[in-house]
């Protein structure tokens, strides 16, 4: 009785698993794309949702005759403010989530997510460094720059000092991002202490924020997260195969180590440069990997794409909920870590009640 | 088949396996015996390019391991690995269609001779009833005989095996190395790690022992299991008589060693 209970649960989970993958990804898209327009007509200034599409349409054919009856202040509210905060938010999450459905892939645990190197240390000391020197010399690009040099630094102390151990082995990646993770929060915190009364700004910024970005720093993220996402789905099927363990893997076609450094690096600079635009944004990157999983199953050729919408849907989703939806703006990070930690609880717990049966 | 000329193999400074020289031929199915410690393991990842020796030289059908590519490697020789962890939650039959991907370009899907091989594999192994099963929901036998079935999905002509069946209950053991010996019988090969000493006798026509990454003896069965083999590989007093029961040479072992 039990056991016919719980195969057809199975079941059920599997039929789930065998939706077509064209027509999931269809369906995120449908969804981010209306989450775009929704997201783009709410806010401080009402915009209506058939003007944010006319508005859209006008901007990419060039047609300014659709805008010619608007309010002058909608068009450049919708396209110079809203667009690129929904576009960061949304090319952010995409990047955190395959970011972190890499990482899980790579490091074959549940629990690694695209921070698990130290990168967002990294990311974080290096900011803190720009704002506490107050560093002007490349303007508004100071912070970003030095978030990223920093997250880069970080991945390659913590690859060369797993290196020095002959593997690149899980345990020995994690260990390594653990205790260089440490260091640099040491040194976040000595920076703190030394702002004194600007510690807020450094506080602030890294509890991540999608307020005031423009045009520029989107494309940026965007080239990296899409060359990152281009190599990930590239790779996939031998991902699938680290599952086996190396020496299967190395039999199957595939050479794990030369698999490892490709995927943790491109992984790693997708996390840089989403931690250099927003800030640290928690949970993404741990917890849209498991709910995707949950759907498609394990194999990444259909993972890594259904993660890469579902993170931008639901980074874009919390955002504007911030934004537009709560009466004042809570940090980003704040939002994703109140919502995904209790989430996550849950599905760890069901996870575990799943393996005693 | 394989030629093995001179190897050496070593890390840290400590030898693994010293100076083996020897051929496999097609068509036989080969046990590797010897003690803990003694190189077997390293020796098969020798044989199947996941790793390369120190020293000396192998060649398949002639040529330099280091010249053919992995994904060529993988369409000839596949390895069935003792360890049988998976960590994500796929169904067995994903896991056996993964043995499919060295014979498929990466981006196309199964074709349907991919699926006849898969099914009939999962037939022959008896993995019916868990084809559409999450393998981290087995127990370790099962997920041992869905590694097996994953390296005869693989259809190469040369299959490596390392302790494959160690954890397996013997009814199963003998069932999936009834299958690896088929293979043998169509003019495929099999090189095998074993434990069992008399599983290896009532399976190998061919024997190679080592001791210490140094070969001790290689050849037919009936001239190298003996005695004074096993004396000189394991320390062990043993009788070895041809047992007509099952047909081949088996091994009674005393309380004594060495």
């Amino acid at each position: 009785m039990v056991t016919a209970a719980l195969n057809s649960k199975r079941d059920s989970c599997l039929r789930f698993q065998r939706l077509p993958i064209g027509l999931l990804l269809l369906v995120l898209a449908l969804l981010l794309a209306i989450e775009i327009v929704l997201s783009t007509g709410s806010g401080f200034i009402q915009v209506s949702y058939a003007d944010v599409v006319r508005i859209f349409v006008a901007r990419l054919s060039g047609v300014e005759g659709l805008i010619a009856h608007l309010d002058e202040l909608a068009p450049v509210v919708v396209s110079e403010v809203r667009l690129p905060r929904i576009m960061a938010a949304a090319v952010v999450g995409c990047g955190l989530a395959v970011s972190g459905v890499v990482f899980q892939g790579i490091l074959l645990n549940p629990l690694a997510d695209p921070y698990t190197l130290g990168v967002s240390s990294g990311a974080a000391f290096g900011a803190a460094m720009a704002l506490w020197l107050n560093l002007a010399v490349m303007g508004a690009w100071s912070v970003p720059l030095f978030a990223f040099a920093g997250a880069v630094g970080t991945l390659l102390v913590v690859i060369w000092l797993t290196a020095s151990s002959g593997d690149l082995s899980s345990a020995s990646l994690i260990l390594s991002g653990i205790i260089v993770a440490a260091i640099l929060s040491a040194g976040v915190s000595f920076l703190k202490y030394l702002a004194g009364e600007e510690v807020g700004i450094i506080i602030f910024w890294l509890m991540g924020s999608f307020a005031s970005k423009t045009w520029i720093e989107v494309g940026m993220v965007a080239a990296v997260v899409g060359a990152g996402l281009t190599i990930s789905l590239f790779f996939g099927r031998d991902l699938n195969l680290l599952a086996l363990g190396g020496r299967t893997a190395g039999s199957l076609g595939v050479s794990p180590a030369r698999l490892s450094m490709v995927m943790l690096v491109s992984a790693s600079l997708m996390a840089a440069a989403c931690v250099a635009v927003s800030g640290i944004i928690g949970f993404v990157g741990l917890l849209v990997p498991h709910m995707v999983r949950f759907i498609t199953g394990p194999d990444h050729r259909r993972l890594i794409p259904v993660a890469a919408l579902a993170g931008a849907c639901l980074l874009l989703l919390a955002d504007t909920v911030t934004r537009a939806m709560l009466p004042q703006e809570v940090p980003i990070g704040v939002i994703t870590a109140l919502i995904g930690g209790p989430f996550f609880c849950v599905i760890y717990r069901r996870r575990q009640r799943h393996r005693q049966d | 088949m394989y030629e093995l000329d001179h190897i050496y193999y070593g890390y840290d400074g400590k030898t693994v396996i010293e100076d083996v020289s020897l051929n496999f031929e097609a068509g036989h199915f080969y046990g590797i015996l010897g003690p803990n410690g003694s190189g077997k393991t390293t020796l098969l990842d020798l044989l199947s390019g996941h790793l390369r020796p120190h020293g000396g030289q192998i060649r398949l059908d002639g040529r330099q391991m280091a010249s053919y590519s992995r994904k060529a490697l993988a369409r000839r020789i596949a390895l069935v690995p003792q360890d049988y962890r998976i960590n994500f939650p796929y169904t067995c039959g994903e896991v056996l269609m993964m043995g499919r991907y060295p014979h498929l370009p990466r981006f196309s899907h199964p074709t349907d001779r991919d699926h006849a091989v898969v099914a009939e594999v999962i037939e022959q192994t008896g993995l019916s009833a868990f084809a559409d099963r999450y393998v981290d929901r087995l127990s370790g036998g099962e997920r041992q005989r869905v590694v097996f079935a994953r390296g005869l999905a693989q259809a190469t002509d040369i299959l490596l095996l390392d302790e494959a069946t160690a954890s397996l209950d013997i009814q199963h053991a003998i069932a999936l190395l009834n299958l690896a010996d088929r293979r043998v019988g169509q003019g495929g090969t099999v090189i095998a790690v074993f434990q069992d000493i008399n599983l290896a006798a009532l399976y190998c026509d061919r024997w190679v022992c080592l001791r210490q990454g140094r070969l001790v003896c290689a050849g037919p069965t009936a001239d190298v299991l003996t005695a004074a083999t096993l004396r000189a590989v394991f320390d062990v007093s043993a009788q070895v008589v041809h047992q007509p029961f099952c047909g081949a040479r088996q091994v009674c072992l005393n309380k004594e060693v060495a």
